[in-house]
């Protein structure tokens, strides 16, 4: 039972999030006439079209205008254009939840379409490929180096790390990506500088995800580089203020020997805090993965971001901040589930 | 020869204010069935002189020497590992000083008990946990407090699977650290019931560490008064609670607060001192009623009067 | 904890006291930079191509020529406006402008150009001259120009050049050539034709012909003076600047950039401006943070839900995303940044404060202060506050490089504040035009340097306080 108001409460709040970014999103759009302009652009694309098919058969330019005109009406009818824009927000709310999210001005998809579903979707697996890779290397490597680091506490190495760490936070992801082109691809020519894949992409399945491997390896150590410091950190306290908790030293009294102390009674309870600490940088992860793709030409929603806001398509970016919120919810709830499994504190009580 | 015997033990801190000699030339025997209590205020040293027999002291520590024979090999000796092995709650266990957070928060009760001997190459599980089950009967729980978790618990019930946990080996010597502090007194009878009844059928040898002098003398065959690291006193239980020598245990005595009697408690005056500056000569004499001159120059050797009892205070020096 | 302790306590760590250096060296850079830099320098400077037109492009720091080996001619800009020397005449008087250029380079120069500022004249329109007096003894005429005479209906005092200068590239001007060419036949006799010099005006105003084959010119070191004659006809004509530039292929301590921008300024400006959003955004975070937490805590009931339930949610927003949104759609000024930044950074500090308030409600300080009848108000701010102020005074440190990272970042992206240049945005501008990918690692990499060096030392100053928050790693 508190499991389950415990996760409907977490999935409440973070669907408020949702809500949240969602009416910003749309009275923002509304309130600064964008969104007036955006239906406008539309309505005036499919006027044209209309016009086109219909010089045809109208031969008279007077009765075509008539007919036009019409029609425009009709279509500022259903955009709701001819009324303030805050009647519209319930409409627009409903279609970007049904990712009903319009025409793009100039940004297209890989095979040419204009519709932003299209667009944002075929480049979600890129992105999501991207991240829970770089994560999954971040966790190992954190899961590695902090504890060994809390167990010397104080040492000059723990010193040294900290430092390193602390500049590991501080480097910026897209610094540190220009950096290893300049380093690996500029001068050394060992790496790709950017892309998925080579312009022409080998054949055969192997040589293909070699072929994304090698292009994959700087924007993932980019990623990791500057997010597995503060992972460490992060871990290296938590373990440090569990192995100070009075049931260590019990477990050490009872005899176990010391690896199983370290992992049942310091990582194991370690872990719900850490799983938290990590819910709580996975914002930071996706901003990461936004500019990293960016830095990389990396095919994905980041980069997407970039070239939309080049183009000043407002459309793609009004769906992309919708999705990127999207996929943090959705990471953050089975975040949330993880930790209910790992504390057993909540869990039954 | 006894059990344990410890002779001369040492154990310090370092800390950013000095050295804190926790433990200052500690010595004393514990027979084969005998139950030993350490008396003595908080701060007094108890908890560091059992984490100095069991090896589980802090990080902090600066010297550690001294003599403690178990079962006659020397522990000092004995490495890290083979201590473990050998000896670490397998002959000598303990149960420590607050319950409340001596319980890993993310393991079932019935395996933390059973965990120490699940580990021993050759005994199946369901044996362990079979003995598991077995003795939080015997501390008095029901059987599925084996399959929560310690947060489930109230004190008093951790309290017991502590005890539980602390004989899974059926060691012969076990440390108990103020068991009854935070509890309130009917549970805190109980489980000082429990503790005389193991003694009586294990024939088990016990050094109880309690701040409560009447609490000691009501479980143990002999009192030993810690203060400031050292023990200032000793003797069998039933004497020391009729004769106190040493003027601090007389003032503890009577700070113990008596319902038959209508004497008021009286506290003992001034602090316990400061472990990184203890004052010259006898570290109790800032606070003792009786003090002369030389307690204030030389620090009191340990004196041995006829009847068996050791004293560390000047005022015994003639009798020697 | 007093300030002064917790002071000792963070200078007493390494971290803390280089997090401290740093700091102080971010504050001294900041206040030169603030002191002698104009306030609207983006507009005015930055971002106005004109001020950077006689700059080598994509030039690497002049010191680089140390590791090359290769002495490159240093970009050097010789400007006056008052002249060195009047000579008098008859009925006309002669203003004389000299710059001493010591050239030792082993290379000709880039380009050179000259210009002339602000000129007033009453009567004739006077003539310049630009003549270059050569290591060898050779004096070489260069360029000659006649200021346009009066319009028709024009006035007196006429003005030329205010609003633009009169700028010659030498290096392409066809009387610069044709000058050349008659500097060559009379000087070592040969017989070129104008057209031919085209591209090789530089070579032979900074060489002599050369003895070795395949080589046309090679170049000759040694002091030149550039002498600049002004005639003028009337005693008040003025010219305000006359500016002669050496164009380089080496500039300044940091190089420029695809407009010739000297990146050294920038980089400087830069400063003030990254201390200004972390410290901005951090110290109004923490204020509105600790505020609704202490309040939150210590009220409870509504309140406390209203706020923490809002809290919940606005910290979970995945922060970048909706930055770019608003910022995208609402403009971009760096107000809005600091804006947005703040919005969606005090809850997270609210929701820490408030569980520490909960800690130290019914602790017995509150609970006495409280038995003698201080007001709530009292309470709250002056007991609960003091009691946390080390672990706020940690969190405000701890959000500075956030607000700096988040701010490059989306410069990176392409949305800064086009009237206040930062550090994300000079890289960007490197990055957008493929700086990356032609190896000129002055432009993109010092302004990520200094981000990380201004982050580091609020991180490095974070780790140095955790012994003040947390009295148990205290050794
Ligand atoms: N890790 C440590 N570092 C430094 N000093 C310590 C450490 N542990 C204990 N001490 C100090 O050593 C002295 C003895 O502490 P100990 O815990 O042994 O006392 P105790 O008699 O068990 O007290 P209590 O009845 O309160 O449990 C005290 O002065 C204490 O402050
Ligand atoms: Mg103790």
């Amino acid at each position: 039972m508190p499991l389950i108001t415990r996760l409907a409460a977490r999935g409440l709040t973070l669907l408020g999030v949702l809500f949240v970014v969602l009416v910003l999103v749309v009275v923002t759009l509304g309130a600064t006439g964008f969104s007036d302009r955006m239906l406008r652009a539309t309505a005036s694309e499919e006027l044209r079209g209309l016009r086109q098919s219909l010089a045809q058969t109208i031969r008279d330019p007077v009765e075509l205008e008539q007919v036009l005109t019409l029609r425009q009406q009709e279509l500022f009818r259903y955009y709701q254009l001819d009324r303030p824009w805050y009647y519209r927000l319930p409409d627009m709310v409903r279609r970007v939840v049904t990712f009903d999210l319009g025409e793009a001005r100039t940004v297209r998809s890989f095979d040419g379409s204009s519709r932003v579903a299209d667009i944002v979707l075929e480049r979600l697996s890129n992105t999501i490929m991207l991240v829970t890779t770089a994560s999954v290397i971040t966790t190992i490597l954190g899961l590695l180096i902090g504890p060994r680091l809390a167990s010397k506490v104080g040492s000059r190495l723990d010193r040294v790390s900290c430092l390193f760490l602390a500049f590991s936070y501080a480097l910026p992801a897209w610094w540190m990506g220009i950096f290893l082109i300049l380093g690996f691809s500029f001068t050394l020519d060992l790496f790709p500088s950017g892309g998925m894949f080579s312009l022409i992409p080998p054949e055969g399945g192997i040589a293909r995800f070699l072929d994304l491997l090698w292009h994959a390896a700087l924007p993932v150590i980019t990623l990791v580089l500057v997010s597995f410091g503060s992972a460490a950190y992060i871990i290296r306290t938590m373990v440090l203020n569990t192995a100070q908790e009075s049931f260590v030293s019990v477990g050490r009294a009872k005899g176990l020997p010391n690896r199983l102390v370290e992992r049942r009674y310091i990582l194991r309870v370690a872990a719900a805090p850490i799983v938290t600490s990590v819910m709580l940088g996975l914002a930071g992860s996706i901003g990461g993965a936004i500019l990293t793709e960016t830095v990389f030409n990396w095919p994905g929603m980041g980069r997407l971001y970039y070239e939309a806001i080049m183009a000043a398509d407002e459309s793609v970016i009004v769906a992309l901040t919708f999705f990127f919120t999207l996929i943090y919810i959705v990471a953050r709830f089975s975040l949330e589930i993880f930790y209910l499994l790992l504390d057993p504190r909540i869990r039954y009580v | 020869m006894g059990l344990l015997e410890v002779k001369n033990l040492r154990l310090s801190y370092g800390t950013v204010q000095g050295i804190v000699p926790a433990v200052d030339g500690v010595s004393f025997t514990i027979e084969a069935g005998e139950t030993l209590g350490i008396v003595g205020e908080s701060g007094a040293g108890k908890s560091s002189l059992a984490s100095a027999l069991m090896r589980t002291m802090p990080r902090n520590v600066v010297n550690y020497t001294g003599i403690i024979e178990f079962e006659g090999s020397n522990c000092l000796e004995l490495s890290d590992e083979a201590f473990r092995k050998q000896i670490r709650w397998q002959r000598m266990s303990m149960v420590f000083q607050g319950a409340m957070d001596s319980l890993n928060p993310v393991i079932k009760v019935g395996k933390q008990v059973a965990e120490p001997l699940l580990l021993k190459p050759g005994i199946k599980p369901k044996q362990a946990y079979a003995t598991a089950q077995q003795l939080l009967k015997m501390v008095m729980l029901s059987p599925e407090v084996f399959h929560r978790y310690p947060h489930e618990l109230s004190g008093g019930m951790k309290q017991r699977v502590m005890i539980a946990m602390a004989l899974i080996f059926n060691p012969k010597l076990i440390l108990i650290d103020e068991p009854t502090s935070a509890l309130d007194v009917i549970i805190q009878a109980q489980i000082m019931n429990l503790l005389k009844r193991f003694k009586r059928e294990f024939k088990l040898s016990i050094l109880f560490i309690t701040h409560d002098l009447a609490l000691a003398s009501d479980l143990c065959d002999s009192i030993a008064i810690m203060y400031a690291g050292e023990i200032i006193e000793m003797g069998s239980a039933e004497e020391m609670l009729l004769e106190p020598k040493h003027p601090y245990s007389q003032k503890l005595l009577v700070s113990i607060p008596r319902l038959a009697e209508d004497t008021r408690p009286e506290f003992i005056v001034g602090a316990p001192p400061d472990m990184t500056a203890l004052p010259p000569g006898c570290y109790f004499q800032p606070r003792c009623h009786c003090v002369f001159e030389r307690c204030l120059h030389e620090h009191p050797p340990s004196f041995k009067l006829p009847s068996g009892r050791l004293v560390k205070c000047w005022l015994y020096g003639d009798q020697r | 904890m007093k300030l002064p302790a917790t002071m000792k306590i963070l200078l007493s760590s390494g971290t803390g006291k280089t997090g401290a250096g740093f700091l102080m060296l971010l504050i001294a850079v900041s206040l030169y930079v603030v002191s002698v830099y104009p306030m609207d320098f983006g507009l005015l400077f930055w971002n106005n191509p004109a001020v950077w037109a006689d700059n080598p492009k994509n030039a690497p720091p002049a010191w680089t020529s140390i590791f090359t080996g290769q002495k490159k001619v240093e970009h050097t800009v010789f400007a006056a406006t008052e002249p060195t020397r009047v000579i008098p005449g008859a009925g006309m008087d002669t203003l004389g402008y000299t710059f001493d250029l010591n050239y030792k380079f082993d290379e000709p120069s880039t380009f050179v150009s000259f210009a002339l500022h602000d000129i007033t004249y009453t009567s004739r329109p006077p003539i310049i001259t630009l003549l270059l007096q050569r290591p060898d003894g050779k004096e070489m005429l260069l360029y000659r120009h006649v200021v346009r005479g009066p319009g028709p209906g024009e006035d007196i005092p006429i003005s030329r050049y205010m609003e633009s200068p009169h700028r010659v590239y030498l290096s392409g001007d066809s009387t610069v050539l044709s000058n050349v060419a008659g500097f060559l036949r009379q000087e070592f006799g040969q017989d070129v034709s104008p057209s031919d010099l085209r591209g090789k005006i530089d070579r032979i105003i900074f060489g002599i012909p050369a003895e070795e084959k395949g080589q046309d010119f090679a170049v000759l070191d040694g002091n030149y003076t550039i002498i600049v004659m002004a005639q003028v006809y009337h005693p008040e004509d003025s010219i305000g600047e006359v500016v002669f530039v050496l164009g380089g292929s080496v500039y300044g301590a940091m190089g420029t950039d695809a407009l010739g921008r000297d990146l050294a300024t920038g980089l400087l400006f830069g400063f003030p401006v990254a201390l200004l959003i972390g410290l901005v955004t951090a110290v109004i975070t923490t204020i509105i943070g600790t505020f609704m937490g202490i309040l939150s805590g210590y009220k409870g009931g509504k309140t406390d839900t209203i706020i923490q339930r809002s809290c919940d949610i606005l910290a979970n927003v995945p922060l970048l995303p909706i930055l770019i949104f608003l910022i995208f759609i609402l403009g971009q000024k760096l107000e809005l940044v600091i804006l947005i930044l703040i919005i969606f950074g005090w809850p997270g500090l609210t929701i820490l404060v408030r569980s520490m308030v909960l800690q130290y409600n019914s602790s017995q300080l509150v609970e006495s202060t409280r038995a003698l009848g201080a007001s709530p108000w009292r309470i709250m701010f002056r007991h609960i506050f003091f009691q946390i102020a080390p672990f706020i005074l940690a969190q405000m440190i701890f959000f500075t490089p956030a607000a700096i990272l988040a701010e490059a970042g989306l410069s990176f992206l392409g949305l800064g504040d086009p009237s206040i240049p930062t550090w994300g945005q000079i890289l960007e501008s490197g990055f957008s035009t493929g700086a990356v990918y032609a190896g000129y690692w002055w432009w993109v990499l010092p302004p990520g340097l200094l981000v990380v060096l201004a982050a580091m030392t609020f991180v490095l100053l974070t780790l140095g306080m955790e012994p003040v928050v947390n009295p148990r790693l205290r050794r």
